[in-house]
């Protein structure tokens, strides 16, 4: 192994991949990819495994190398030529959920394929029955948006017209859908010049057994980091609230078997899948295993699919994660992704407390809608993504207002918001008192106001936490409850969707009516605390009333001080 | 999936009765512990779930 070739090799890799990012989000046309970063970047082996990858989106990192594998199944690598661009979306064909897209394009060395250029990224519109998918309430796969199994959409080079024509006819924004497409295509044009370049450079003998070696090597580092796990079975449980069609709660459950220098993952005991849309699919279960084992290992590991080896999933079938078509499954990836990972990291904290966050608020809001907008003279869709509290660290407070845990993603700035879309904010601040109490505080949640400055707007969301608040540890309390209100223009009170439009869930739903000058307040959960409340330092308590993180009313009853701490 | 077990073309998902990923042409299919053909992908899934049911025995023995 040369250690100094596979670092350089390595670190060129990653920066390939951080560029085909950057020229992602310079090149796209929708807010969810310029602004957000809902998209990750990476290259693939001939087999499909991971073998680089940018700091994107880790929902997307995880399962990208199941997306790869099973697409090369269907479309074999003989029937690939240069300048092939594939792209695919189908959930259950190794999928994610139906808004992800990847585009993958293969790498041709002397001839033969080497490996894959990989962008995959989250579409803001796909079709389907809501304006920006994440239909609340969708009951099937085909209310949710266009199925691609994998597809050429570049042949040698060229534009694959009929399949073009098909996805821009099935969008309700086709311009702002041909100009995210090219983004992707561009990026995964970028990884296989960048990537040619670097195998030309050392050679493609040295460069695969290089890649072989770092794969290998990442591998050891990931067994090291388990075997200093003690071994036995930890279980962990916790709940999505309800499907959007029927008011129960699902479990997921975690069964984390820990054996030497390897760990299985079984989800036996989770609810069957659910009639609504919080379905995961295998590859959420995946990639939400590895992203728990990432949170709990070495940041330092280099990421590929040498980190998986020594992790085993078991996904029952016909479960929450593990949907069998056609039931719908668009929440899976972001609302159900965070409550697996956590669960897993739950199960963890039995065994390596100092390792383990509390609970972060574990949903990306998914505050999706579209209409007409007057001044643009032109359809919009948007898919909002918000933060969340973070879970409180053994050694650190929880971070405020971050995308959860799959997602790394950013809060569109509310400039750029007002500017495309036919919103005014008047509000966006933090909730005092959501971080969970403890020794260590949970990250606070948010609360942000929009008023309608359009006749129509149609909204869909899909979200979580509204009932069951994220779980502290260790004597940690429980982070903040979210929610969506609605105000009517005229009217002073402020009303969930049940209440106002007679939905099943206040937290999943689709297509309600927002009319000029009504208000939606959207709440973002807190993270949960980590240890006794009654242990925090009492200078961090007194700068947190000053910053008006914490009430003086919870400084008195969950923290226990004695008197008002902020005179 | 290329071509389903049926021999059409697509619209048939198999999955490994224990692990749930997705299977191809290299398949295991026999028995299952409750008596019902099932199919697996590996023999990893067909050990694990003899290993996962002594597992939960014991567990409610002991509890
Ligand atoms: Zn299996």
């Amino acid at each position: 192994m040369d250690v100094v070739s596979m670092n350089i090799i390595n670190s060129s890799m990653v920066s390939i991949c951080r560029e085909m990012g950057i020229t992602l989000m310079k090149t796209s046309y929708s807010t969810i990819f310029n602004e957000a970063l809902d998209f990750t970047c990476g290259l693939a082996n001939v087999k499909g495994e991971l073998i680089a990858v940018a700091e994107y989106c880790p929902a997307q990192i995880g399962g990208m190398p199941v997306l790869i594998e099973n697409c090369i199944k269907e479309l074999p690598i003989e029937d690939m030529k240069p300048g092939d661009v594939i792209l695919h979306n189908d959930p259950y064909r190794g999928g994610l959920h139906v808004p992800e897209h990847t585009v993958f394009k293969p790498i041709f060395i002397d001839g033969e394929v080497i490996g894959f250029a990989v962008a995959i990224g989250h579409l803001a519109e796909i079709g389907g029955m809501t304006p920006g998918g994440f239909a609340g309430e969708a009951t099937s796969i085909f209310q949710e948006g266009l199925r691609l199994p994998p597809v050429k959409i570049i042949q040698e080079g060229k534009d694959n017209e009929e399949v073009w024509k098909i996805m821009l006819a099935n969008v309700r924004t086709p311009r702002y859908n041909y100009g995210d497409l090219r983004a992707l295509i561009s990026a995964a044009d970028l990884g296989e010049e960048r990537l040619t370049e670097l195998i030309q450079k050392y050679g493609k003998e040295f460069f695969l057994k290089t890649v072989d070696d770092l794969m290998d090597y990442s591998e050891q580092r990931m067994r090291a980091e388990i075997a200093e796990i003690p071994n036995g079975h930890y279980e962990f449980e916790d709940y999505v609230e309800n499907d959007g069609i029927e008011d129960k709660i699902f479990t997921i459950k975690a069964n984390v078997h820990v054996l030497d220098d390897e760990v299985i993952i079984d989800y036996d005991g989770t609810s069957p899948q659910a009639r609504g849309p919080i379905n995961a699919t295998y590859g959420v279960a995946v990639s939400a295993a590895y992203n728990a084992m990432l949170h709990i290992t070495d940041p330092e590991i280099p990421r590929n699919s040498g980190c998986f080896r020594p992790i085993k999933v078991v996904a029952p079938p016909g479960t929450v994660v593990n949907v069998d078509y056609p039931a719908p499954e668009v929440g899976g990836n972001t609302e159900t992704h965070p409550r697996i990972a956590f669960t897993i990291i739950g199960a963890f904290s039995k065994a390596v407390p100092e390792r383990v966050a509390a609970c972060e608020g574990g949903t990306h809001l998914n505050f999706v809608f579209g209409g007409y907008h007057e001044d643009y003279d032109e359809d919009y869709v948007c898919y909002d993504l918000e933060g969340v509290g973070w879970g409180a660290r053994p050694y650190a407070d929880g971070n405020n207002m971050c995308d959860s845990i799959n997602g790394n993603c950013r809060t569109t700035p509310v400039e750029v918001f007002e500017t495309r879309y036919p919103w005014l904010i008047e509000a966006f601040r933090l909730v005092p008192d959501s971080g969970g109490a403890g020794q260590y505080r949970g990250g606070l949640g948010a609360e942000k106001i929009l008023r309608s400055r359009s006749d129509l707007i149609t909204v869909s969301q899909m979200t979580d936490r509204h009932k069951i608040a994220p779980f502290g540890l260790f004597g940690g309390k429980e982070g903040g409850l979210g929610a969506t209100l609605i105000q009517k223009e005229g009217e002073k009170e402020w009303k969930d969707v049940s209440e106002a439009y007679g939905k099943v869930s206040t937290s999943k739903f689709s297509n309600i009516s927002i009319q000029y000058g009504d208000r939606v307040k959207i709440v973002t959960p807190g993270g949960g605390g980590y240890g006794d409340p009654k242990l925090r330092d009492p200078e961090k308590l007194k700068e947190d009333i000053l910053e008006g993180f914490v009430s003086e009313e919870a400084a008195e009853t969950l923290y226990g001080a004695k008197e008002s701490i902020s005179k | 999936m290329r071509f389903a077990s049926s021999g059409y073309y697509v619209e048939k998902y198999e999955k490994c009765s224990v692990c749930g990923k997705l299977v191809y042409e290299e398949r295991i299919t026999q028995v299952n512990l409750e008596g019902k053909e099932a199919l697996y992908c590996s023999e990893w899934c067909i050990e694990w779930e003899k290993k996962r049911a002594e597992l939960k025995k014991k567990k409610a023995t002991v509890s």
